[in-house]
């Protein structure tokens, strides 16, 4: 094994300042996800297209079975996508690609898990959890030098350095989950999947998970995807939310706007069942329940994702598109 | 908070608010002062750090029987290095020299209980017409050191091979169908019928070799349980979340074999290994008795011989002392391993530390 | 001391309870002196993170304690029995599933991956429907006299009217076949009744259900009416096609239909207590809220008594009348859902409601509470609160606090509450809470009227 840095020379991904058009760093076109079980295809994400911005927090809702799991999992390639197009920074990263590139991109791009507990290697100390991608590609000079790496990461989380040579039995689950983000953050990545990082936690524990996704995101001018099924944490935390359901984009719009004025009858579900904590008016709440069949999309009366005001996009039919152009109008007058 | 005595709210700790009150009422300006919280003692770990590894040390030792056993292991491997000093006789010389009394015996078989001088008696052993009396004591001791090192090997062999073999099945999926074919297809002929063809090759192609053709001969097909045990073990922990954490991270494959699956299956090889060893010694007893044990050199035998010898023609059932030998070797052997084997995998096993 | 007036009546009175385990050798005590009383009818929130020692307290009331618990002093009072009293699992039968059931929080592991869920609802049915010792001695007893007085009659009887006698009967007993077995046919679906071997099976069933009724031996439910039971069930948890999927295994249901399932088996006894240890931390939002209007349904139908364990506070808003706050194996604030929503107290309640993000602005970040909660293995001095607690005063960490009261319903464990505590600012967002609570459901609450929604 080589001691030098392994990290391949040529940095494809790296673009000049004055080669950023629209600033967005990741690109999905018409991505086909599918499972083979057998010979049978179980086809979870089709036609995806989705522009993830530079430097913004982007929220990812759904509920389980959504295909939102995949689509993160598909960009770090654990799940390859089927067909079409991920670029990273215009370069393609999906489907067959040199394996030069495929090692730059997991320092490029890493992924917080969701479940603390079987994240972590339960048979290696922190220390080495935290280090495996800085050994994977010898990215210190010494072992002095990774030591102090890692007890500067472990610090930035909230935890003592004192903790290397501890077992993960021996945290909490909200240490567990700080561990597995120092473990992302270390490898100092430009792109970071959150994938549902803090469903498995406590609620009085997801705050301090969540300032520090923030924090990170600040500092390091990183992007997120933060993948999750409750809006109220969402909203938070985010910058835009895609909602997703059965493996399509059905609305996309800023946080606030989506509360604001959200469209999609999916949407107002979502919406509906977040819970207020407000004993008077929780207690008078009306589930929305969200039926597929209410669409009634025919071959003439094809939905697609439009674009109903700037930046606020909604999966509509052309007939929907009146109506929800109406509802804007109604609540951009009621105000 | 120094000035105030800890002792003294320690009595009062559980008794009713009045008591408590009465000392409080005396500090109470530095009592009800707001303090908060301090950043040291906010993250603090409160369990003790503990390792895996020691508490597995801990557990295994915690069964009595288990110093019995490694006892037991220990009294049979001094015995088989310093046994045949004691009260030897070449077990065959081929001379036909009696182990007893330096005479050839006639064409009968000879048996003789144990006494002073044999202590495990004496079998006679058929040189082709006349049989040559040799001391069981000795037999058995040479015959041990053989079959014990035989076992070692091929169980260090085996689970080597078998470990390497079954995390390359399990972790690279394209490895998969081939192995299992082929595991299949050995699975489905006669064990012995495969000892006794690979044998016959062996012995054409490789006589000269004795010890280690016997060593291939159980080892060439013996790694299969193992590997296929491991590579069950690894398909179930491989699409866990902290391995695909790995892959994310950028391990290499043999990084993860070694880090991330290996040490979760402890628990098996370890078994699997302390119960390899009798079965090598067994596995060769059987080999023996078809006489297909490796040809040794004058004044070499091995334990399966031994017993092939007390077995022949029933001549235990009327000695039974000729069973006496072998037994006291390879039983405390094989229980203790077994024992072993078990203590060990549940020792190790995590979820018995709580 | 969480007394109520005794207008209502309490289902369960637990009084200075206190609980621990035994691991490595050592005692760790877990709970410590909580006393409560649940009212019956309500339903009880108990709020906390884990390791509070929530799950352990319900734990109690159903005797599920892990082999290596043991309750170290106080009662639990149920329908005049002290729970903590029993020590053999006879005991407990009659009390766990019949009159107490349990609600567990992973539907994926409560269920039984191998055997349908009809069958699993029916056997419970079955089991729960068999009729009691004291009911066949009492049979027993009746059917010997009435066999005696119909002796008699017969011996009076001549030959010929005893003939007729006899062939009444049988005529009678004929008859009571036929209503049964009309009966059950109307419970089978069309498409069993043109099976026929499903008929032969019925027919045996209601001929031993005829024996049983002609000599008045109390039973259990016999498979069919089972079915039928299980189907109502099904229908009252909202699965739909009840007929079909009674007879899919659990891998063939969603985690929230699942938690139908387990709901629907906890009602099948029709308990008095139901106890939810956090049935919705394993599903999605919009899942969690229809279960949880689902128990709220059923609790009005049914009129039982819930107490529900979850850490979440949103979902307590939902269902509680009232709450209990458990922190380090305490309760250290109950109160209305108004009391603790409106009126917080504690420092803990304080910063659990602070740290929610519907009530956070994206300018500041969220306050969280630094630390982990108290691992039990060394002993607690004070409050065990005060280590995380950015109002502790010197005297949390010398005496655990009492509970002072607030008023008739609200009580708090906190020295902040003694008179000569000095006066703390509460945190921002408990300041701002009413207007953040309005802003953050004014939001929210736009989207559950108007608009096109498919209810």
């Amino acid at each position: 094994m080589s001691k030098q840095n392994r990290i391949p020379k040529v940095d494809e991904f790296a673009i000049s300042q004055a080669e950023r058009p629209d600033d967005i760093i990741v690109k999905m076109q018409d991505v086909k996800i599918s499972f083979k079980i057998g010979t049978q295809e179980r086809v979870i994400i089709n036609h995806l297209n989705l522009d993830i911005k530079r430097g913004e927090i982007l929220g990812l809702v759904g509920e389980s079975g959504s295909g939102k799991t995949t689509i993160g999992r598909a960009i770090i390639r654990i799940n390859p996508a089927r067909s079409g197009k991920i670029l990273y920074n215009n370069v393609c990263i999906s489907g067959k690609i040199p394996k030069e590139r495929e090692k730059l991109l997991k320092t490029k791009i890493q992924m917080i898990f969701q479940d603390p507990s079987a994240s972590l290697n339960e048979r290696a100390n922190i220390d080495y959890i935290v280090s495996e991608g800085l050994r994977a590609f010898h990215m210190y000079d010494s072992e002095e030098d990774r030591i102090d790496k890692v007890s500067k990461i472990l610090e930035r989380v909230g935890l003592r350095p004192e903790f290397l040579s501890r077992y993960p039995h021996e945290f909490s689950g909200g240490q567990r989950q700080r561990i597995g983000i120092a473990r992302a953050m270390v490898m100092k990545p430009e792109f970071v999947i959150a994938d549902e990082p803090i469903s498995a936690l406590d609620m009085s524990i997801r705050a301090q998970v969540l300032n520090l996704i923030k924090e990170f995101q600040q500092q390091e001018n990183l992007t997120v995807l933060f993948i999750a099924h409750d809006l109220s944490v969402v909203k938070y935390i985010s910058d835009r939310i895609a909602v997703i359901y059965a493996g399509k984009i059905v609305e996309l719009a800023s946080a606030q706007r989506l509360f604001d004025a959200g469209l999609h009858p999916y949407t107002k579900s979502l919406l509906s069942a977040v819970p207020i904590p407000d004993p008077q008016i929780e207690k008078k709440k009306k589930i929305v329940t969200y039926d597929p069949m209410m669409h009634r999309y025919s071959a003439k009366n094809v939905p697609e994702l439009i674009e109903i005001e700037p930046g606020h996009f909604v999966r509509a039919s052309a007939s929907e598109r009146i109506e929800y152009e109406a509802e804007l109008k109604r609540l951009a007058g009621g105000k | 908070m120094s000035e105030i005595k800890k002792d003294l709210f320690r009595e009062f700790r559980e008794e009713e608010t009045i008591q408590i009150e009465d000392a409080v009422e005396q500090n109470v300006s530095e009592l009800f002062k707001v303090v908060g919280t301090s950043p040291e003692n906010i993250e603090k770990l409160d369990a003790v750090p503990f390792s895996y590894w020691k508490i597995t040390f801990k557990a295994l030792f915690k069964k009595p029987f288990v110093i019995v056993s490694i006892v037991m292991i220990l009294l049979v491997v001094f015995f088989t290095v310093f046994g045949p000093l004691i009260n030897f006789y070449p077990p065959v010389t081929g001379h036909g020299v009696n182990a007893i009394q330096g005479e050839k015996f006639g064409s009968s078989p000879y048996y003789y209980g144990p006494n002073s001088v044999n202590w495990f008696g004496v079998c006679g052993i058929n040189m082709g017409g006349w049989f040559a009396g040799t001391d069981m004591w000795s037999c058995v001791w040479q015959g041990a050191r053989l079959s014990l090192l035989l076992g070692v090997v091929v169980a260090l062999i085996d689970t080597v091979l078998g470990i390497i073999i079954g995390a390359a099945w399990g972790y690279f999926r394209w490895l998969d169908p081939i192995l299992i074919e082929f595991r299949n297809f050995v699975n489905n002929i006669p064990t012995l019928l495969l000892d006794i063809l690979l044998m016959q090759l062996l012995m054409k192609y490789m006589a000269q070799y004795g010890f280690i053709i016997i060593v291939f001969l159980l080892c060439a097909l013996g790694w299969l349980g193992l590997a296929s045990f491991v590579r069950n073990q690894i398909i179930i922990i491989r699409n866990r979340e902290y391995n695909i954490a790995s892959q994310t991270l950028g391990s290499s494959s043999w990084t993860m074999i070694s880090h991330n699956f290996l040490p979760y299956l402890v628990s098996v090889i370890v078994t699997v290994v302390s119960t390899a060893i009798p079965s090598a010694i067994s596995a060769e007893v059987g080999l023996a008795y078809f006489n297909l044990s490796f040809r040794v050199s004058d004044g070499d035998i091995t334990l399966g011989q031994v017993l092939t010898q007390a077995v022949k023609d029933n001549a235990w059932m009327n000695h039974p002392y000729l069973l006496l030998g072998p037994m006291i070797v390879m039983v405390p052997l094989t229980i203790a391993f077994f024992y072993l084997g078990l203590a060990l995998s549940d020792a190790t096993d995590p979820k018995t530390h709580r | 001391m969480a007394n109520l007036k005794n207008e209502k009546n309490v289902a369960i009175k637990v009084t200075d309870l206190s609980l621990g385990f035994v691991a490595r050798g050592k005692k760790i005590h877990v709970l410590r002196d909580i006393s409560i009383d649940i009212v019956e009818g309500e339903t009880l929130a108990i709020v906390g993170e884990s390791g509070s020692g929530k799950s352990v307290f319900t734990k109690a009331f159903t005797g599920m304690l892990d082999a290596n618990g043991f309750i170290n002093s106080g009662s639990i009072i149920f329908h005049g029995q002290d729970l903590v009293a029993f020590n053999s699992n006879k005991q407990w039968i009659d009390i766990r599933g019949r009159k107490i059931a349990t609600i567990f929080q992973d539907p994926m592991t409560s269920l039984n991956p191998l055997f349908s869920i009809g069958y699993q609802i029916s056997e419970v049915l079955k089991l729960h429907s068999k009729p009691t010792k004291e009911q066949l001695q009492e049979f027993k007893k009746r059917k010997k006299e009435n066999n005696k007085i119909e002796k008699e009659k017969i011996q009076k009887m001549d030959k010929n009217e005893k003939e007729q006698y006899f062939a009444k009967r049988k005529e009678e007993k004929k008859q009571l076949f036929e209503t049964l077995y009309a009966k059950a046919l109307l419970d089978l679906s069309k498409k069993d009744r043109k099976d026929p071997l499903k008929l032969f099976l019925l027919k045996q069933e209601v001929k031993k259900e005829t024996n049983d009724a002609w000599i008045g031996k109390p039973r259990a439910m016999s498979n069919h009416e089972a079915k039928k039971e299980t189907l109502n069930l099904l229908k009252k948890v909202q699965i739909p096609n009840a007929e079909d999927r009674y007879k899919d295994y659990p891998f063939q249901y969603s985690g929230g239909m699942r938690q139908r399932v387990v709901i629907a088996i906890a009602l099948a006894c029709h308990p008095e207590v139901l106890i939810c240890d956090e049935p919705t931390t394993a599903l999605d939002v919009t899942v969690q809220s229809q279960i949880i209007q689902l128990i709220k349904e059923l609790q009005k139908d049914y009129g039982w008594t819930t107490i529900f364990i979850t850490h979440d506070l949103g979902v307590v808003a939902n269902v509680a009348d009232r709450i209990a706050v458990m922190y380090g194996g305490q309760i250290v604030e109950y109160g209305t859902a108004e009391d603790i929503f409106y009126r917080p107290a504690h420092p803990y309640t304080w910063a659990l409601l602070s740290s929610l993000p519907q009530l956070g602005s994206k300018e500041e970040p969220l306050t969280f509470i630094p630390g982990n909660p108290p691992s039990f293995s060394s002993e607690i001095i004070g409050d065990p609160f005060a280590e995380r607690n950015h109002y502790a005063l010197n005297i949390d960490f010398l005496a655990n606090p009492p509970m002072f009261k607030i008023s008739e319903t609200h009580s708090a464990k906190t020295w902040l509450l003694d008179p000569r505590a000095p006066k703390v600012e509460k945190p921002k967002v408990i300041v701002e809470l009413r207007e953040r609570m309005k802003k953050a459901s004014d939001e929210l609450i736009k989207h559950q009227k108007g608009g096109r929604t498919g209810v």
